[in-house]
């Protein structure tokens, strides 16, 4: 398999927890808070690393385009998140990089081909540490 | 699942500011989100909310019920369209922790009386002096 990577470069900003938040009808910004207290920082959603993707790193609709997909025929299959040290918290520095990780050749149940592409993308903090790793699988049918 | 509870959490409708919004926060502007005629026209009911939407709002419900520091591991399937009007709801149901402590949520986002995503996580333990 030919290897695609994109380098990423995050913050995690408080507008942009607030303005997700407030998107997907979050009862208060207090629930995404700790304990209340704004000297920590906000936490961000679980979802918030790859639904902000498009303003920091290379626009998913570009990557797709450069892996050959016809975006007309793309589905969103999954999504899932590691948090090893905990949710992201506002003002946090992340880097890494978003990689094709698999591809695969299937049939659906209604004998559509369908080609499954597996994008999976890491972020480390300041001191390196590991933040989270998202995988998206993204479905192309016919 | 050795499910300790369920809670269910309501949301809605979803309305097209909402979805403004979402392309806002998310940079994703395709117009199947944010334009009905422009949906229908490809055949869809409406417009409908990016898929990343559907999946938000169970993490969203799943770091009001259990905390976001408790969320380990999180992840969505995507089923069917979360059309804009509707008013889909989040059911999670939490496992009880096994002996490290750990629990395991099961959750779906239902709309129209269809799953539209379903969800799964694993939690890390209750702080010492809480309760599930």
């Amino acid at each position: 398999m030919e290897e695609f990577s994109w380098p990423l470069a995050m913050r995690v900003e408080r507008g942009k927890i607030r303005e997700l938040a407030r998107a997907l009808h979050a009862a208060s910004d207090d629930n995404l808070d700790v304990a209340g207290d704004d000297r920590v920082g906000l936490f961000a959603s679980p979802t918030f690393p790859s639904a902000v993707l498009n303003h920091w790193g290379r626009p998913v609709a570009d990557i797709l385009i450069e892996l050959g997909c016809d975006l007309n025929r793309v589905l969103h299959g999954s999504e899932e998140y590691e948090y090893p040290s905990g949710p992201l918290r506002e003002g946090q520095e992340l880097r890494g990089e978003i990689r094709l990780v698999g591809e695969e050749q299937k049939t659906g149940s209604d004998g559509t081909p369908m080609r499954l592409l597996h994008l999976e993308g890491a972020l480390e903090d300041q001191r390196g540490g590991p933040c989270v790793r998202f995988r998206r699988t993204i479905i192309e049918k016919g | 699942m050795n499910a300790a509870a369920t809670w269910r959490r309501e949301f809605g409708p979803i309305q097209l500011e909402d979805l403004v919004r979402y392309a806002g926060a998310s940079g994703d502007f395709n117009m199947l989100h944010l334009d009905a005629r422009r949906a229908q026209e490809q055949g869809y009911r409406t417009n409908l909310a990016h898929g990343m939407y559907g999946a938000g709002l169970l993490g969203v419900a799943l770091a009001e019920h259990v905390g976001c520091e408790r969320i380990r591991r999180f992840g969505v399937r995507f089923v069917a369209p979360l059309w804009c009007g509707s008013s889909p709801s989040v059911t999670i149901r939490v496992s009880r922790p096994d002996a490290q402590g750990v629990a395991a949520a099961e959750m779906e986002l239902i709309a129209d009386g269809r799953v539209v995503t379903t969800g799964w996580a694993e939690l890390a333990p209750v702080d010492e002096g809480e309760e599930l």
